[in-house]
């Protein structure tokens, strides 16, 4: 991989990694952090020799792992100090109710097992299809189609979501 | 939380972006780590690359590593091996002298002549010895009876290697380095008679015993034992005695063959 390779993929895939994070974690600082780890390891891996045949699954799986690590580490981090120091929305002339409601959805987030986590953010943030979510987690496609349709109801359950689309 | 609701705000997690700032910063420090990488890769390479070559060299050569270890050793305890080039027998420091300094230098002999000439030298070191000790009036029976152990080890290592010079090299050479013993032992007569005298002494003591009474098949199997040490220690310093007097002989006959 030289280096504009790494450049276009960088700047193919940095905002996905970065909002897939950023939806695990709800901190735009950390969210920057680990997506850039993120990129360096993926490089590194490379350099080791390492065949990466999918670059973009590659870069969540190590994203994933990372954001796993960070809440290993960090097990203080809650929810309830997030909402101390605020949300790291970038503020563009949003309301104060769209805050409130943010947070419920990122609290609400976080508290999906891990493994929903994943592929709710992969499928309704990044629109990935079935397909590349069970090429990333290592599943099949069927199964990482129950793990989404299971992890979208369970959230939208969780957040008394009115006539939610069985379908979607 | 209605539909239209939900939709809405998955659509601003949707929405979240770097700014372009945040892009370049990022791509920059990614930049950054990877040319550290690349520096410690490098550095580490030079290193390893320095100590696998060192580690090979001594790997394919023990040889050159324990000589180099030897000397490491010798040369850290020079000091200490000089000072126990002085020492008696008694001192701190005399099994230094015989089991380290001279056992060096009886393994860098590799020729049966040099070994015969380093026996040769350390039996005038071990009469030398005598003599200072006799000075000091501090020559006691077990002194004397480390002195002639020693002795008794040269004077074998002395006619191994003659025997050998004999063979390969020729009587006359084998002549030439007994004659440079006997030479030299001549200046040593005195304490020889000494040492030998001491002996006689102690086993005449030893002879009055026997005629109270006590035969040789009564004694108990220690006294034997001393007796035959007694006795090749005396043999030992006997033969070196009449080593001296050939010489003086030798000195006496060339004297006449001048005049």
């Amino acid at each position: 991989m030289n280096d504009i390779d790494f450049e276009k993929i960088y700047n193919e895939h940095a905002d996905p990694i970065f909002r897939y994070c950023f939806f695990r974690v709800s901190s735009r600082e950390v969210a920057k952090d680990l997506t850039q780890e993120a990129f360096i390891r993926t490089w590194r891996s490379f350099e080791k020799g390492q065949q990466i045949l999918n670059i973009k699954a590659f870069l969540y799986k190590v994203a994933t792992n990372l954001v796993i690590d960070y809440y290993r580490k960090h097990k203080e981090v809650s929810l309830d100090l997030l909402k101390e120091k605020g949300f790291d929305f970038v503020n563009e002339g949003r309301q104060a109710p769209d805050f409130l409601d943010l947070e419920l959805v990122s609290r609400e987030i976080q508290k999906l097992p891990e493994k929903y986590q994943q592929v709710v953010s992969m499928r309704y943030i990044e629109d990935m299809s079935p397909k590349e979510i069970a090429d990333i987690i290592g599943a099949s496609e069927n199964s990482a189609s129950v793990l989404i349709h299971r992890g979208i109801k369970m959230l939208k359950k969780n957040l008394n979501v009115e006539d939610f689309d069985e379908q979607r | 939380m209605n539909k239209d609701r939900f939709e809405k705000l998955i659509a601003v997690f949707k929405s979240q972006s770097l700014s372009k700032d945040e892009k370049e910063q990022m791509l920059k420090s990614i930049r950054y780590a990877i040319a550290a990488d690349d520096l410690k890769k490098e550095t580490f390479q030079k290193v390893s690359i320095f100590s696998r070559f060192f580690s090979l060299q001594i790997v394919a050569n023990k040889r050159v590593f324990a000589a180099f270890s030897l000397m490491v050793l010798v040369l850290s305890s020079a000091g200490i091996s000089k000072a126990a080039e002085q020492s008696l027998p008694g001192d701190f420091l005399y099994p230094v002298k015989t089991k380290v300094n001279e056992k060096i230098k009886t393994s860098f002999a590799s020729t049966p002549q040099q070994k015969a000439e380093v026996a040769s030298e350390l039996t005038i070191k071990r009469l030398d010895e005598a003599e200072a000790l006799l000075e000091q009036g501090k020559l006691d029976e077990v002194k004397k009876e480390v002195i002639t152990k020693n002795l008794e080890k040269h004077n074998e290592e002395m006619k191994k290697n003659v025997n050998e010079v004999s063979k390969h090299l020729g009587a006359n050479t084998a002549t030439e380095l007994d004659d440079q013993l006997d030479l030299s032992l001549e200046e040593h007569v005195q304490v020889l008679d000494k040492l030998a005298e001491e002996k006689e002494d102690s086993v005449a003591s030893e002879s009055v015993e026997d005629t109270k009474g006590l035969e040789d098949s009564e004694k108990k199997p220690e006294e034997l034992k001393r007796d035959f040490k007694t006795s090749h220690s005396k043999k030992i310093i006997k033969e070196l005695q009449q080593r001296a007097e050939r010489s003086s002989h030798k000195g006496l006959e060339r004297e006449e063959e001048r005049e």
